[in-house]
Protein backbone atom coordinates (compact mmCIF):
# COMPACT_ATOMS: atom_id res chain seq x y z
CA UNK A 1 0.00 0.00 0.00
CA UNK A 2 1.38 3.56 -0.50
CA UNK A 3 1.54 6.33 1.94
CA UNK A 4 -1.84 8.10 1.80
CA UNK A 5 -1.62 11.85 -0.52
CA UNK A 6 -2.67 14.71 1.81
CA UNK A 7 -5.66 16.70 0.64
CA UNK A 8 -7.72 19.86 1.30
CA UNK A 9 -10.88 18.18 1.65
CA UNK A 10 -13.81 16.90 -0.35
CA UNK A 11 -17.40 18.02 -0.86
CA UNK A 12 -20.70 16.33 -1.75
CA UNK A 13 -23.68 17.67 -3.06
CA UNK A 14 -26.75 15.43 -3.06
CA UNK A 15 -30.10 15.67 -4.44
CA UNK A 16 -29.60 16.45 -7.95
CA UNK A 17 -30.43 14.72 -11.27
CA UNK A 18 -28.40 13.62 -14.15
CA UNK A 19 -29.16 14.30 -17.89
CA UNK A 20 -27.48 12.77 -20.26
CA UNK A 21 -27.38 13.36 -24.33
CA UNK A 22 -25.86 12.05 -27.38
CA UNK A 23 -26.75 14.78 -30.04
CA UNK A 24 -25.89 15.77 -33.12
CA UNK A 25 -25.55 19.49 -34.74
CA UNK A 26 -23.52 21.68 -34.59
CA UNK A 27 -24.63 24.66 -32.36
CA UNK A 28 -26.82 22.37 -30.68
CA UNK A 29 -25.04 23.04 -27.49
CA UNK A 30 -24.93 26.49 -27.73
CA UNK A 31 -28.76 26.18 -28.60
CA UNK A 32 -29.81 23.78 -25.66
CA UNK A 33 -27.85 25.56 -22.73
CA UNK A 34 -30.00 29.41 -23.97
CA UNK A 35 -32.56 27.75 -23.50
CA UNK A 36 -31.69 26.46 -19.75
CA UNK A 37 -30.53 29.37 -18.85
CA UNK A 38 -33.82 31.10 -20.18
CA UNK A 39 -35.77 29.01 -17.93
CA UNK A 40 -33.42 29.91 -14.79
CA UNK A 41 -32.03 26.34 -13.91
CA UNK A 42 -29.53 26.16 -11.73
CA UNK A 43 -26.45 23.73 -13.49
CA UNK A 44 -24.64 22.29 -10.53
CA UNK A 45 -22.32 20.36 -13.53
CA UNK A 46 -21.86 19.94 -17.37
CA UNK A 47 -19.52 18.17 -19.36
CA UNK A 48 -19.54 18.47 -23.17
CA UNK A 49 -17.36 16.45 -25.99
CA UNK A 50 -17.17 17.01 -29.34
CA UNK A 51 -16.60 13.95 -31.22
CA UNK A 52 -16.71 15.31 -34.74
CA UNK A 53 -20.33 15.36 -35.94
CA UNK A 54 -22.13 14.60 -32.71
CA UNK A 55 -21.62 15.89 -29.07
CA UNK A 56 -21.74 13.83 -25.61
CA UNK A 57 -22.97 15.89 -22.64
CA UNK A 58 -23.85 15.55 -19.14
CA UNK A 59 -25.71 18.27 -17.26
CA UNK A 60 -26.84 18.14 -13.60
CA UNK A 61 -29.16 20.33 -12.09
CA UNK A 62 -31.16 20.25 -8.91
CA UNK A 63 -33.83 17.54 -8.04
CA UNK A 64 -36.54 19.90 -8.01
CA UNK A 65 -35.39 21.23 -11.28
CA UNK A 66 -35.36 17.32 -13.58
CA UNK A 67 -38.72 17.54 -14.79
CA UNK A 68 -38.71 21.43 -16.00
CA UNK A 69 -35.50 20.29 -17.76
CA UNK A 70 -36.92 17.04 -19.15
CA UNK A 71 -39.99 19.03 -20.38
CA UNK A 72 -37.55 21.66 -21.86
CA UNK A 73 -35.41 19.39 -23.93
CA UNK A 74 -38.30 16.87 -25.06
CA UNK A 75 -40.66 19.51 -26.43
CA UNK A 76 -37.24 21.61 -28.04
CA UNK A 77 -35.33 18.43 -29.21
CA UNK A 78 -37.27 16.18 -28.65
CA UNK A 79 -36.31 12.79 -26.56
CA UNK A 80 -32.81 12.79 -27.09
CA UNK A 81 -32.02 12.93 -23.62
CA UNK A 82 -31.85 9.66 -20.60
CA UNK A 83 -32.95 10.70 -17.00
CA UNK A 84 -30.63 9.85 -14.21
CA UNK A 85 -32.60 10.59 -11.07
CA UNK A 86 -31.09 10.01 -7.30
CA UNK A 87 -27.72 11.26 -8.28
CA UNK A 88 -25.32 13.29 -6.25
CA UNK A 89 -21.66 14.80 -6.83
CA UNK A 90 -18.77 14.45 -4.94
CA UNK A 91 -15.63 16.67 -5.20
CA UNK A 92 -12.15 16.19 -3.88
CA UNK A 93 -9.15 19.23 -3.61
CA UNK A 94 -7.04 19.97 -4.65
CA UNK A 95 -5.57 18.08 -6.78
CA UNK A 96 -2.92 20.82 -8.16
CA UNK A 97 -2.77 18.65 -11.72
CA UNK A 98 -1.29 16.19 -10.24
CA UNK A 99 -2.95 12.73 -12.33
CA UNK A 100 -1.53 11.08 -9.00
CA UNK A 101 -4.90 12.10 -7.17
CA UNK A 102 -7.06 11.22 -10.43
CA UNK A 103 -6.09 7.51 -10.24
CA UNK A 104 -5.89 6.71 -7.11
CA UNK A 105 -9.99 8.77 -6.87
CA UNK A 106 -10.55 5.88 -9.39
CA UNK A 107 -8.32 3.03 -8.04
CA UNK A 108 -10.12 3.34 -4.53
CA UNK A 109 -13.72 3.34 -6.59
CA UNK A 110 -12.74 0.20 -7.93
CA UNK A 111 -11.54 -1.32 -5.33
CA UNK A 112 -14.97 -0.64 -3.71
CA UNK A 113 -16.39 -1.63 -6.86
CA UNK A 114 -18.40 1.83 -7.20
CA UNK A 115 -19.17 3.05 -10.70
CA UNK A 116 -18.59 6.71 -11.37
CA UNK A 117 -21.50 7.87 -13.57
CA UNK A 118 -19.66 10.68 -14.71
CA UNK A 119 -16.71 12.74 -13.97
CA UNK A 120 -14.62 15.93 -14.63
CA UNK A 121 -12.35 18.53 -13.10
CA UNK A 122 -11.60 22.29 -12.56
CA UNK A 123 -8.51 24.26 -11.31
CA UNK A 124 -8.71 22.58 -7.98
CA UNK A 125 -11.41 19.56 -7.99
CA UNK A 126 -12.28 16.08 -9.44
CA UNK A 127 -16.05 16.25 -9.45
CA UNK A 128 -17.64 12.67 -9.74
CA UNK A 129 -21.07 11.78 -10.28
CA UNK A 130 -22.48 8.97 -8.81
CA UNK A 131 -25.48 7.24 -7.63
CA UNK A 132 -26.56 8.69 -4.33
CA UNK A 133 -27.28 5.70 -2.54
CA UNK A 134 -23.49 4.95 -3.37
CA UNK A 135 -22.26 8.31 -2.24
CA UNK A 136 -21.52 7.09 1.95
CA UNK A 137 -19.35 3.77 0.60
CA UNK A 138 -17.40 6.69 -1.79
CA UNK A 139 -17.05 8.73 1.21
CA UNK A 140 -15.61 6.24 3.21
CA UNK A 141 -13.74 4.67 0.21
CA UNK A 142 -12.05 8.18 0.33
CA UNK A 143 -10.59 7.56 3.52
CA UNK A 144 -8.21 5.00 2.28
CA UNK A 145 -5.89 6.45 -0.27
CA UNK A 146 -6.10 10.30 1.46
CA UNK A 147 -6.37 11.98 4.72
CA UNK A 148 -7.33 15.59 4.64
CA UNK A 149 -6.57 18.41 6.99
CA UNK A 150 -10.07 19.40 8.55
CA UNK A 151 -11.04 15.85 9.21
CA UNK A 152 -9.49 12.27 10.22
CA UNK A 153 -12.58 10.30 9.59
CA UNK A 154 -15.80 10.44 7.95
CA UNK A 155 -17.67 11.35 10.94
CA UNK A 156 -15.67 14.02 11.39
CA UNK A 157 -16.61 15.04 7.87
CA UNK A 158 -20.44 14.77 8.31
CA UNK A 159 -20.21 17.50 11.38
CA UNK A 160 -17.80 19.55 9.31
CA UNK A 161 -20.77 19.92 6.63
CA UNK A 162 -23.45 21.32 9.24
CA UNK A 163 -24.67 24.78 7.59
CA UNK A 164 -23.23 24.54 4.49
CA UNK A 165 -25.95 24.06 2.62
CA UNK A 166 -27.86 27.19 4.19
CA UNK A 167 -24.94 28.76 3.14
CA UNK A 168 -24.85 27.83 -0.60
CA UNK A 169 -28.85 28.75 -0.92
CA UNK A 170 -28.45 32.03 0.22
CA UNK A 171 -25.47 33.27 -1.87
CA UNK A 172 -26.11 31.11 -5.04
CA UNK A 173 -28.63 34.10 -6.05
CA UNK A 174 -26.18 36.91 -5.04
CA UNK A 175 -24.16 37.16 -8.08
CA UNK A 176 -26.72 38.17 -11.26
CA UNK A 177 -24.27 40.74 -12.89
CA UNK A 178 -24.91 42.06 -16.82
CA UNK A 179 -21.38 41.76 -17.73
CA UNK A 180 -19.92 38.26 -15.20
CA UNK A 181 -16.82 39.31 -13.61
CA UNK A 182 -14.37 36.26 -13.41
CA UNK A 183 -11.60 35.85 -10.92
CA UNK A 184 -9.50 35.11 -13.57
CA UNK A 185 -8.65 33.71 -16.37
CA UNK A 186 -5.59 30.92 -17.17
CA UNK A 187 -4.40 28.89 -20.15
CA UNK A 188 -1.97 26.09 -20.71
CA UNK A 189 -0.72 25.79 -24.35
CA UNK A 190 0.71 23.13 -26.55
CA UNK A 191 -1.66 20.25 -24.73
CA UNK A 192 -2.84 17.75 -26.94
CA UNK A 193 -6.70 16.20 -26.44
CA UNK A 194 -6.79 12.63 -25.87
CA UNK A 195 -10.39 11.00 -25.86
CA UNK A 196 -11.02 7.07 -25.50
CA UNK A 197 -14.23 5.67 -26.01
CA UNK A 198 -14.81 2.25 -23.65
CA UNK A 199 -17.43 1.15 -22.38
CA UNK A 200 -18.55 3.03 -19.12
CA UNK A 201 -17.21 -0.22 -16.64
CA UNK A 202 -14.02 0.06 -17.85
CA UNK A 203 -13.21 3.80 -16.87
CA UNK A 204 -11.86 3.40 -13.19
CA UNK A 205 -9.78 0.86 -14.20
CA UNK A 206 -8.22 3.28 -17.15
CA UNK A 207 -8.34 6.22 -14.80
CA UNK A 208 -6.27 4.34 -12.06
CA UNK A 209 -3.71 4.05 -14.57
CA UNK A 210 -3.03 7.50 -14.79
CA UNK A 211 -0.57 6.68 -12.12
CA UNK A 212 1.59 5.63 -15.11
CA UNK A 213 1.58 9.49 -16.47
CA UNK A 214 2.66 10.65 -13.08
CA UNK A 215 6.01 8.84 -13.13
CA UNK A 216 6.38 10.70 -16.39
CA UNK A 217 5.85 14.24 -14.23
CA UNK A 218 3.23 15.09 -16.37
CA UNK A 219 0.57 17.56 -15.50
CA UNK A 220 -3.19 16.47 -16.08
CA UNK A 221 -5.12 19.80 -17.22
CA UNK A 222 -8.52 18.45 -17.99
CA UNK A 223 -10.74 15.44 -17.95
CA UNK A 224 -13.98 14.86 -18.37
CA UNK A 225 -16.49 11.97 -19.16
CA UNK A 226 -19.37 12.38 -21.63
CA UNK A 227 -21.90 9.69 -22.83
CA UNK A 228 -21.23 8.16 -26.76
CA UNK A 229 -22.94 6.61 -28.98
CA UNK A 230 -23.73 3.13 -28.22
CA UNK A 231 -25.02 1.02 -25.55
CA UNK A 232 -23.00 1.90 -22.35
CA UNK A 233 -19.93 3.74 -24.14
CA UNK A 234 -18.57 6.78 -22.51
CA UNK A 235 -15.86 8.95 -23.92
CA UNK A 236 -13.06 10.01 -21.27
CA UNK A 237 -11.43 12.90 -22.67
CA UNK A 238 -7.94 14.52 -21.24
CA UNK A 239 -5.52 16.66 -22.17
CA UNK A 240 -1.40 16.07 -21.59
CA UNK A 241 1.63 18.13 -23.00
CA UNK A 242 2.00 17.31 -26.49
CA UNK A 243 6.08 17.24 -26.21
CA UNK A 244 5.59 13.97 -24.25
CA UNK A 245 3.26 12.49 -27.04
CA UNK A 246 5.51 9.20 -27.65
CA UNK A 247 5.66 8.66 -23.67
CA UNK A 248 2.11 8.89 -23.12
CA UNK A 249 1.31 6.99 -25.75
CA UNK A 250 3.65 4.23 -24.55
CA UNK A 251 2.10 4.14 -20.92
CA UNK A 252 -1.72 3.98 -22.80
CA UNK A 253 -0.67 1.24 -25.00
CA UNK A 254 0.12 -0.57 -22.47
CA UNK A 255 -2.39 0.30 -19.93
CA UNK A 256 -5.03 -0.75 -22.41
CA UNK A 257 -3.35 -2.53 -25.28
CA UNK A 258 -6.89 -2.56 -27.30
CA UNK A 259 -8.34 0.85 -26.86
CA UNK A 260 -8.35 3.02 -29.41
CA UNK A 261 -7.61 6.58 -28.59
CA UNK A 262 -8.17 9.40 -30.61
CA UNK A 263 -5.68 12.37 -30.11
CA UNK A 264 -6.12 16.15 -31.48
CA UNK A 265 -2.61 17.71 -31.48
CA UNK A 266 -2.45 21.10 -30.16
CA UNK A 267 -5.04 22.50 -28.38
CA UNK A 268 -5.36 24.95 -25.83
CA UNK A 269 -6.79 24.17 -22.40
CA UNK A 270 -8.72 27.48 -20.36
CA UNK A 271 -10.56 27.97 -17.46
CA UNK A 272 -12.19 30.84 -16.26
CA UNK A 273 -13.26 31.04 -12.20
CA UNK A 274 -15.34 33.09 -10.99
CA UNK A 275 -18.39 33.79 -8.62
CA UNK A 276 -20.68 29.98 -8.70
CA UNK A 277 -19.42 29.91 -12.16
CA UNK A 278 -19.93 26.11 -11.55
CA UNK A 279 -23.40 25.89 -10.25
CA UNK A 280 -25.84 29.16 -11.34
CA UNK A 281 -27.37 29.44 -14.96
CA UNK A 282 -26.55 31.63 -17.66
CA UNK A 283 -22.68 31.57 -17.36
CA UNK A 284 -22.29 28.21 -19.72
CA UNK A 285 -24.80 29.26 -22.36
CA UNK A 286 -22.60 33.23 -22.03
CA UNK A 287 -19.54 31.20 -22.91
CA UNK A 288 -20.86 28.95 -25.99
CA UNK A 289 -23.01 32.18 -27.44
CA UNK A 290 -19.42 34.13 -26.89
CA UNK A 291 -17.15 31.38 -29.01
CA UNK A 292 -20.22 30.72 -31.30
CA UNK A 293 -20.05 34.72 -32.29
CA UNK A 294 -16.24 34.10 -32.93
CA UNK A 295 -16.78 31.06 -35.31
CA UNK A 296 -14.69 29.34 -32.22
CA UNK A 297 -14.79 25.34 -32.37
CA UNK A 298 -15.01 23.77 -29.04
CA UNK A 299 -13.68 20.66 -28.42
CA UNK A 300 -14.36 20.05 -25.32
CA UNK A 301 -15.76 22.00 -21.95
CA UNK A 302 -16.55 21.01 -18.29
CA UNK A 303 -18.10 22.94 -15.77
CA UNK A 304 -17.57 22.41 -11.97
CA UNK A 305 -17.59 24.00 -8.21
CA UNK A 306 -16.69 27.44 -10.08
CA UNK A 307 -15.28 27.05 -12.88
CA UNK A 308 -15.54 26.80 -16.45
CA UNK A 309 -13.00 25.00 -18.84
CA UNK A 310 -12.90 24.94 -22.68
CA UNK A 311 -10.85 23.16 -24.85
CA UNK A 312 -9.93 24.91 -28.23
CA UNK A 313 -7.42 23.95 -30.96
CA UNK A 314 -4.01 26.17 -30.81
CA UNK A 315 -4.34 28.54 -33.43
CA UNK A 316 -8.41 28.95 -32.29
CA UNK A 317 -7.49 30.59 -28.74
CA UNK A 318 -6.87 34.23 -29.36
CA UNK A 319 -10.00 34.59 -30.80
CA UNK A 320 -11.75 32.21 -27.89
CA UNK A 321 -9.98 34.81 -26.00
CA UNK A 322 -11.57 38.12 -27.59
CA UNK A 323 -14.84 36.52 -27.51
CA UNK A 324 -14.80 35.88 -23.96
CA UNK A 325 -13.38 39.22 -23.50
CA UNK A 326 -16.77 40.75 -24.89
CA UNK A 327 -18.96 38.97 -22.82
CA UNK A 328 -17.20 38.25 -19.59
CA UNK A 329 -15.07 41.01 -16.92
CA UNK A 330 -11.56 39.40 -17.82
CA UNK A 331 -8.92 41.02 -15.18
CA UNK A 332 -5.89 39.11 -15.81
CA UNK A 333 -5.32 36.06 -18.17
CA UNK A 334 -2.41 34.11 -17.38
CA UNK A 335 -0.53 31.32 -18.96
CA UNK A 336 0.64 28.41 -16.97
CA UNK A 337 3.40 25.95 -17.35
CA UNK B 1 8.01 38.70 -1.28
CA UNK B 2 9.67 36.03 -2.44
CA UNK B 3 9.34 33.34 0.51
CA UNK B 4 6.83 34.79 2.40
CA UNK B 5 4.24 32.51 3.47
CA UNK B 6 0.38 33.20 2.67
CA UNK B 7 -2.84 31.38 3.83
CA UNK B 8 -5.50 31.70 1.76
CA UNK B 9 -8.77 30.80 3.33
CA UNK B 10 -12.06 30.50 1.29
CA UNK B 11 -14.48 27.56 0.83
CA UNK B 12 -14.76 27.98 -2.96
CA UNK B 13 -11.89 25.65 -3.64
CA UNK B 14 -10.97 27.04 -7.18
CA UNK B 15 -10.83 31.38 -5.76
CA UNK B 16 -7.97 29.11 -3.41
CA UNK B 17 -6.38 27.91 -6.43
CA UNK B 18 -6.74 30.65 -8.87
CA UNK B 19 -5.30 33.01 -5.84
CA UNK B 20 -2.51 30.22 -4.54
CA UNK B 21 -1.43 29.87 -8.14
CA UNK B 22 -1.03 33.81 -8.55
CA UNK B 23 0.70 34.11 -5.41
CA UNK B 24 3.67 31.36 -5.53
CA UNK B 25 4.01 32.99 -9.40
CA UNK B 26 5.44 35.99 -7.30
CA UNK B 27 7.70 33.70 -5.39
CA UNK B 28 5.17 33.18 -2.65
CA UNK B 29 4.67 30.41 -0.24
CA UNK B 30 1.22 29.33 0.03
CA UNK B 31 -0.79 27.61 2.70
CA UNK B 32 -4.88 26.55 2.31
CA UNK B 33 -7.39 26.28 4.13
CA UNK B 34 -11.14 26.02 3.30
CA UNK B 35 -12.94 27.40 6.68
CA UNK B 36 -12.17 29.16 9.49
CA UNK B 37 -11.63 26.48 11.72
CA UNK B 38 -8.98 24.59 9.49
CA UNK B 39 -7.24 27.88 9.31
CA UNK B 40 -7.27 28.34 12.49
CA UNK B 41 -5.37 25.19 13.00
CA UNK B 42 -3.02 26.14 10.09
CA UNK B 43 -2.11 29.23 12.23
CA UNK B 44 -1.22 26.86 14.71
CA UNK B 45 0.84 25.19 12.79
CA UNK B 46 2.64 27.70 10.87
CA UNK B 47 2.65 31.44 11.41
CA UNK B 48 1.83 33.13 8.15
CA UNK B 49 2.94 36.54 6.90
CA UNK B 50 -0.41 37.05 5.91
CA UNK B 51 -3.75 35.83 5.92
CA UNK B 52 -6.14 36.37 2.70
CA UNK B 53 -9.41 35.59 4.43
CA UNK B 54 -12.87 34.82 3.30
CA UNK B 55 -15.92 35.95 5.14
CA UNK B 56 -18.73 33.81 4.15
CA UNK B 57 -17.57 30.39 5.31
CA UNK B 58 -19.19 27.15 7.81
CA UNK B 59 -18.04 26.37 10.72
CA UNK B 60 -16.00 29.70 11.69
CA UNK B 61 -16.72 32.45 9.73
CA UNK B 62 -13.81 35.33 8.67
CA UNK B 63 -15.80 37.67 10.95
CA UNK B 64 -15.36 35.47 13.69
CA UNK B 65 -11.43 34.34 13.05
CA UNK B 66 -10.06 37.56 12.17
CA UNK B 67 -11.58 38.78 15.50
CA UNK B 68 -10.10 36.05 17.45
CA UNK B 69 -6.63 36.74 15.47
CA UNK B 70 -6.94 40.31 16.23
CA UNK B 71 -7.73 39.50 20.05
CA UNK B 72 -4.63 37.32 20.77
CA UNK B 73 -1.74 39.23 21.14
CA UNK B 74 -0.02 36.30 19.33
CA UNK B 75 -1.28 36.60 16.32
CA UNK B 76 -2.87 40.31 16.19
CA UNK B 77 0.05 41.54 14.17
CA UNK B 78 -0.64 39.15 11.19
CA UNK B 79 -2.28 41.38 8.47
CA UNK B 80 -5.24 40.17 7.45
CA UNK B 81 -7.06 40.79 4.07
CA UNK B 82 -10.87 40.25 4.29
CA UNK B 83 -12.42 38.90 0.82
CA UNK B 84 -16.22 40.94 1.32
CA UNK B 85 -19.23 39.82 -0.47
CA UNK B 86 -21.67 41.25 -2.55
CA UNK B 87 -24.04 41.06 0.20
CA UNK B 88 -26.04 44.07 -0.59
CA UNK B 89 -27.48 41.86 -3.33
CA UNK B 90 -28.68 39.69 -0.39
CA UNK B 91 -29.79 41.95 2.12
CA UNK B 92 -31.14 39.26 4.71
CA UNK B 93 -27.55 38.21 4.84
CA UNK B 94 -25.15 39.95 7.06
CA UNK B 95 -21.98 39.23 4.71
CA UNK B 96 -21.77 42.65 3.04
CA UNK B 97 -18.61 44.68 2.23
CA UNK B 98 -20.17 47.11 4.81
CA UNK B 99 -19.92 44.53 7.35
CA UNK B 100 -16.67 43.54 6.74
CA UNK B 101 -15.14 47.18 6.96
CA UNK B 102 -16.42 47.14 10.19
CA UNK B 103 -14.02 44.47 11.38
CA UNK B 104 -10.24 45.14 12.17
CA UNK B 105 -8.62 43.62 9.06
CA UNK B 106 -5.73 45.35 7.67
CA UNK B 107 -7.56 45.74 4.40
CA UNK B 108 -10.61 44.66 2.60
CA UNK B 109 -11.21 43.30 -1.33
CA UNK B 110 -15.09 43.06 -2.07
CA UNK B 111 -15.95 39.96 -4.59
CA UNK B 112 -15.64 39.26 -6.99
CA UNK B 113 -11.96 39.72 -6.44
CA UNK B 114 -9.42 40.27 -9.33
CA UNK B 115 -5.80 38.76 -8.73
CA UNK B 116 -4.32 42.21 -9.62
CA UNK B 117 -5.95 44.02 -7.06
CA UNK B 118 -5.56 41.59 -4.64
CA UNK B 119 -1.92 41.70 -5.21
CA UNK B 120 -1.76 45.60 -5.00
CA UNK B 121 -3.54 44.50 -1.58
CA UNK B 122 -0.58 42.51 -0.07
CA UNK B 123 2.27 43.88 -1.32
CA UNK B 124 0.99 46.78 0.22
CA UNK B 125 0.87 45.19 3.46
CA UNK B 126 4.49 44.43 3.31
Amino acid sequence: MTAQAALGGFKILKNVARVSIVSKGGRFPEELFRKVADERINLSYATLVSDGDSWGLNIVVEAADEERICRLILEKFGKIFTLHSGSAVLSVFPHRRNPEISARLFEAFEQQSLEPDALANSPSTISVVLKQELIESASHALFEPFTFSAYQTPQDWKLAQEGKERLYKEVVATYQEKKPKVYGLEFYEGQHLICIKMNRTRITSVGASFRGFTRLGLNLTFVATSPSSGQDRETLAFSLPASQGEAYGRVLKRIAPEIEFRETPLVTIFSMNGPHFGDRYGIVSEFLESLETRQVNLLALSCTIASVTGVVLREQFDSALRAIKERFEVPSVTQRE
Amino acid sequence: MAGKYILVVDDDPDLVETVAMMLESKGCEVGMAYDGIEAEESIKKRRPDLIILDIMMPRKDGYVLCAELKANPQTREIPVILLTAVGEAVPSTRYSHADGMATEADDYIPKPIDTESLWAAVTGLF
